[in-house]
């Protein structure tokens, strides 16, 4: 689960998914603006089939953020 | 006579200089003042104005008073701001004059001495007299003469461990004996204390619940005892921070914070201010929170409330006791690595993270540096404040 989290990190940040580690976050993937993170709170809901509640999103500010909330959703 | 003796100066006290003006004398008056008149320095001209011979300047005579003033009557400190003068008659080359003041009224208030001043004679007659003030000046308070050379001691309470063991660490590497107070955990600060002395720095235990005003007050006595003058204390225990939501939440945990904190604090600076008050000063320090700040963290009342009330108390002391000397303020820690936090939810530690703008939580060391900086020489005119520790999450 977590390589494919990283994966659609990877895809919606563009940037090559070894580049994207745990501590990864906006303060280290320069792509990852805003926008890009709306779009990936979009992608992981779709591919993965979850829905995040708005306290969740707020929460997901780096990569080994996101992946413990999806895992607590799954 | 000094003039911070200020206070031992009486109406009545007398000072006196003899000096014999020579003809060396009056060409180096002439020299800096560019008067060259003749009459102070050709015998023939003086001599055809009815004068015999020439005479010595009247100021070169008078400006012994500023000798007289400003190195004996009240001497080092003074500001002689007014002065008249007679010149009653002329002084020759080569004469003794003396030169004389005396105190006719001091104002306490002004810190001002008025002068009778004279200068005689060879004969004794006066030759010159008038009235001068003067202002004594004291000396500005400087706090850093109050630094002693060698740090005095420091007590910190819930030193065993976590932020309190480190600051005591650092207070004793930057050279202050340390007193680390626990109240159970004695192996662990004995641990902390013995690799202070084996690192050439002093510390000691003593074990003491800080809610015993009895304990507390022993406890300062025992610092005094081993270490004689005290620099101050640091109130860093705290009751365990366990969540609890008010449904939950019995008073008695609000007691416990309360007594902890607030009550530990009450009794350690009852015991310490009279200690540093003789002493002419100190710091006391109280570690806060910045949960005080902005929203609380959820289902902390307790701890909250406590540290709030702590923050405020603190204040208090500092605005109450700052005109002794004594110097109060709280550091407030965000959320920093230690024990106590270790049974929260990783997730919150990570997101706190995420939201402090320098990206990392804090480590005890970041809150022992501000403390030590605040026993030392650069913080002896900071008191009464809050000093967030936190990485920035909190921004005042």
């Amino acid at each position: 689960m977590e390589a494919k989290i990283k994966q659609i990190i990877a895809d919606v940040m563009e940037v090559p998914v070894e580049s994207v580690q745990d501590s990864s976050s906006p303060d280290t993937i320069p792509s990852w603006d805003s926008l890009k993170h709306m779009n990936l709170i979009l992608a992981l809901e779709q591919q993965l089939e979850i829905t995040f509640s708005e306290e969740q999103i707020a929460e997901m500010m780096s990569v080994e953020l996101i992946v413990l909330t999806v895992k607590e959703l799954l | 006579m000094m003039s911070d003796n200020f206070d031992q100066i009486s109406v009545g006290d007398r000072a006196e200089l003899e000096h014999c003006i020579t003809a060396a004398d009056v060409q180096t008056f002439a020299d800096l003042t560019g008067d060259d008149n003749p009459l102070h320095m050709d015998d023939t001209f003086a001599n055809t104005v009815g004068f015999g011979k020439r005479v010595v300047h009247g100021m070169l005579s008078a400006s012994f008073f500023s000798t007289l003033i400003g190195t004996k009557l009240p001497g080092k400190g003074a500001l002689w701001y007014e002065q008249n003068l007679r010149f009653l008659r002329p002084v020759r080359l080569g004469e003794t004059i003396r030169v004389q003041a005396e105190v006719v009224h001091k104002s306490l208030s002004q810190r001002v001495l008025t002068l009778k001043t004279v200068v005689l004679g060879e004969g004794g007659e006066r030759v010159v007299d008038g009235e001068g003030k003067v202002k004594v000046l004291k000396p500005v308070s400087q706090g850093k003469e109050r630094m002693d050379k060698e740090r005095k001691a420091v007590l910190v309470t819930g030193a065993s461990r976590g932020i309190g063991a480190a600051i005591a660490q650092a207070l004793a590497l930057s050279g202050h004996p340390v007193l680390l107070n626990c109240a159970t955990t004695v192996a662990d600060a004995q641990a902390v204390a013995d690799e202070i002395n084996r690192s050439g720095g002093k510390a000691m235990v003593w074990q003491a619940d800080v809610c015993d005003p009895e304990a507390v007050a022993a406890m300062v006595k025992a610092a005094q005892a081993e270490w004689g003058a005290l620099a101050g204390a640091v109130h860093n225990a705290s009751a365990a921070l366990i969540p609890t939501p008010l449904a939950e939440l019995r008073w008695e945990q609000m007691q416990r914070h309360l007594d902890v904190q607030l009550k530990g604090a009450f009794n350690l600076f009852g015991s310490m201010v009279p200690v540093l008050e003789a002493e002419g000063g100190g710091m006391l320090v109280t570690i806060g929170s910045v949960l005080t700040d902005n929203v609380p963290a959820p289902h902390l009342a307790h701890y909250v409330a406590a540290k709030s009330a702590l923050s405020a108390f603190t204040k208090s002391i500092a605005a109450d006791y700052g005109p002794k000397g004594i110097r109060a303020n709280t550091v407030s820690p965000g959320m920093t690595q230690t024990a106590m936090i270790a049974d929260f939810p990783e997730k919150a530690k990570m997101v706190t993270k995420m939201q402090t703008p320098l990206r990392r939580l804090g480590v005890p060391d970041d809150i022992s540096g501000l403390v030590t900086f605040l026993f030392g020489p650069g913080a002896l005119y900071i008191t009464g404040q809050n000093f967030r520790v936190c990485g920035g999450i909190v921004m005042a």
